[in-house]
Order: structure tokens, then C-alpha cells, then sequence
């Protein structure tokens, strides 16, 4: 990282997607589009009642909808990435990868063994998922 | 889940998209390339003439529309709406119909009468390929525009350019193996092309996950 470069500070990360369920989640929706809800708790194995939760959570905020459509096997709830839920995808994943960047940057100069609290070591704070 | 975590997820997420998008372009071309193929061979082997072969042809139309409905009812991934194209349909059909129409209707008015019992069975092979560059240009380029960087392997341009390059070749063929086997050679060349266009794409999505 240059001097001139902004430092990230971990905490202006977004807290609704940071959470990592709510975070798989999301991905799967951006990289497969609109899916029916059974869908999503088969494939990441949450339970329904988290599952709830979370997709709630997500819908909140705005970043999720929720249509309920009726298929030859029955009625089924398509959970859907709204535009605003794809923008602050983009934004988070441009972040996360600005600090892995600057991590990798930093291990690499200065010798720093590769582990998995980036967070806290590059940037004194870890995210905290709510 | 550390912060690397979430990036190395979020990078996998990107890449499987790309990847999967790219192989939807992939294996449509080796399903519509292999399906018409099968279907005029089919027609051509029934003793099918004159108006027969307009009734096919608009058989053919309805039934690419079905396989169409068909594949795209696969648990695919999906565009969310953000992404999807304003009326995508009536592109499609454009595309598909408009050249074909110009051809056989307007083209034909200027090729000599003489010439016309050559051309007639040839002529779809330059349509399709003027159909397919018109796919590219009505549906594939605003669909890159709305998704930037997700299509990579531009299938219809790889296509129509194949088709339009080897276009004057089945023009010419009439004159040189005679009408049915120039279509053979036309029908021949449209599976090549397909095959090309669809390991293309397959090559350019399995790419993905090299970078």
C-alpha cells in the first residue's frame, strides 16, 4: 500500500453480509440467480429456523426479495438478489479484496506468517458478524 | 469465517459464475447444432417437396422455440432483474426470422430465375449466419452491457463468423457438386461451426478458473 492509499478499516464493512450464513447465502444468489428457498437450505445445509432468520435480515436491509410462485411441484418462495443487494455485494467483495491485497503486500515485506486472522493482524480489528 | 475466507469465497463465487454462464453458451450450441441437424437429415429423408419444405422450415422455427423453453427451464443459473434484457423475446425471434424473411422474400426477387433452383436450398446457410451476428448484436452485446464480463465467449459472434465466412463457399457449391450435395455441405458446415462455437466457450469458461 502506497501512503497515499486510504487504509480499510474493517469496521465499515457491511455487518448484514459479513455474517458468514448470510454471506453464502448471498454468494449463492449471485452466482446462480433467483432460487427457490428449499433450494438454498439444501445446498448450504442451514437449518429452516436460521434460515428464517437470515433471509429476513437480508430482506431488511433490502439487499433480498422474496416472490412466492406456484411450480408442477407445488408452491415454492424464490428468494431473489435485488439491485441494492448486488451493489453492496460488489462494494464488500472490492474491500475484501483491497485488504487481501494489502495483507498479502504486508506478509510478503515484512515476513509475517500466513494465517487466518487478517483482520485482526493487518488491521488491529476483526469484523463482527451481528 | 476469517476475512480471507470471505474473499477466497467471494473470488470462487465470481469465477463459478462466469464459468457456469459460459457453459450454458457452450452446450446450447452443441444441443442446437446436434438437434437441427437431426431434424433436417429427418426431413430430408421423407419424400417432402415444394410447400413441404416451407412447413418444415416453420416446424423448425416452433420447435427451436420449445427446445429453447425447454433448456431454459434447467436449473440454470439465472440473471436476477437487474440483469435481464427488456424484450428479450421479440430479439430472439428477430434474429432468428428477420433474415431468413429478407432472403427468401426479397433476395430472391433479384437473383435471376435461372439461378433461383440453385440457390433456394443454400440460402439459409448466409441467413443464419446474418441471424446469428444479429443475435449478437440484439441480445448477447445489451446482455454484456447489463453483465459486464460474465458472457466471454461471445458464441453467436464465434458462430455467425464462422458461417459467414465459409458463406461464398456453399453459395458457390451449387455449381460445382450440384443442389443436394451443396445443402449436405451446408447442413455439414452449420454442425461444425456449432461444434467449434460450443468447445470454444467450453474452453474459454474452463479458462476461467485459471486465472
Amino acid at each position: 500500500m502506497t501512503s497515499r492509499e486510504e487504509p480499510i478499516i474493517v469496521e465499515e464493512l457491511d455487518p448484514v453480509l459479513m455474517h458468514p450464513k448470510r454471506f453464502l447465502i448471498v454468494s449463492l444468489l449471485y452466482m446462480l440467480g433467483p432460487r427457490a428457498m428449499s433450494f438454498i437450505q439444501k445446498t448450504l445445509k442451514i437449518e429452516w429456523g436460521p434460515l428464517y432468520t437470515h433471509l429476513r435480515r437480508l430482506e431488511e436491509e433490502g439487499y433480498i426479495r422474496s416472490r412466492k410462485v406456484i411450480t408442477p411441484w407445488g408452491p415454492r418462495t424464490i428468494i431473489e438478489l435485488t439491485d441494492k443487494g448486488s451493489r453492496a455485494y460488489h462494494e464488500l467483495v472490492e474491500k475484501l479484496n483491497k485488504i487481501a491485497s494489502v495483507s498479502r503486500r504486508r506478509k510478503g515485506s515484512q515476513g509475517v506468517e500466513r494465517d487466518h486472522s487478517v483482520g485482526r493482524l493487518s488491521f488491529g480489528v476483526s469484523a463482527h458478524p451481528q | 469465517m476469517s476475512l480471507e475466507g470471505y474473499e477466497e469465497l467471494a473470488r470462487l463465487a465470481e469465477k463459478t459464475r462466469i464459468f457456469l454462464y459460459n457453459l450454458i453458451g457452450s452446450v446450447s450450441f452443441f444441443v442446437y447444432g446436434g438437434f437441427f441437424a437431426g431434424y433436417w437429415l429427418l426431413v430430408a429423408s421423407t419424400p417432402v417437396t415444394g410447400w413441404g419444405w416451407i412447413v418444415a422450415a416453420i416446424v423448425a422455427i416452433v420447435l427451436g422455440m420449445l427446445l429453447g423453453i425447454l433448456l431454459y427451464s434447467l436449473p440454470w443459473p439465472r440473471m436476477g432483474s437487474s440483469g435481464r434484457l427488456k424484450y428479450i423475446g421479440v430479439r430472439w425471434i428477430i434474429s432468428f426470422t428477420l433474415p431468413f424473411i429478407v432472403a427468401y422474400n426479397v433476395l430472391t426477387i433479384f437473383i435471376p430465375s435461372e439461378n433461383i433452383g440453385l440457390l433456394v436450398d443454400v440460402l439459409w446457410y448466409p441467413s443464419l449466419s446474418i441471424a446469428l451476428l444479429l443475435a449478437h448484436l440484439l441480445v448477447m452485446r445489451p446482455l454484456d452491457k447489463l453483465n459486464p464480463g460474465l458472457i466471454r465467449s461471445k458464441p453467436f459472434l464465434v458462430a455467425g463468423g464462422i458461417t459467414l465466412a465459409t458463406s461464398p463457399l456453399v453459395l458457390y457449391s451449387p455449381w460445382i457438386i450440384g443442389v443436394s450435395k451443396a445443402w449436405i455441405l451446408a447442413l455439414g458446415l452449420m454442425v461444425l461451426s456449432y461444434s467449434i462455437t460450443g468447445l470454444h466457450s467450453l474452453y474459454v469458461a474452463l479458462k476461467v478458473f485459471e486465472e
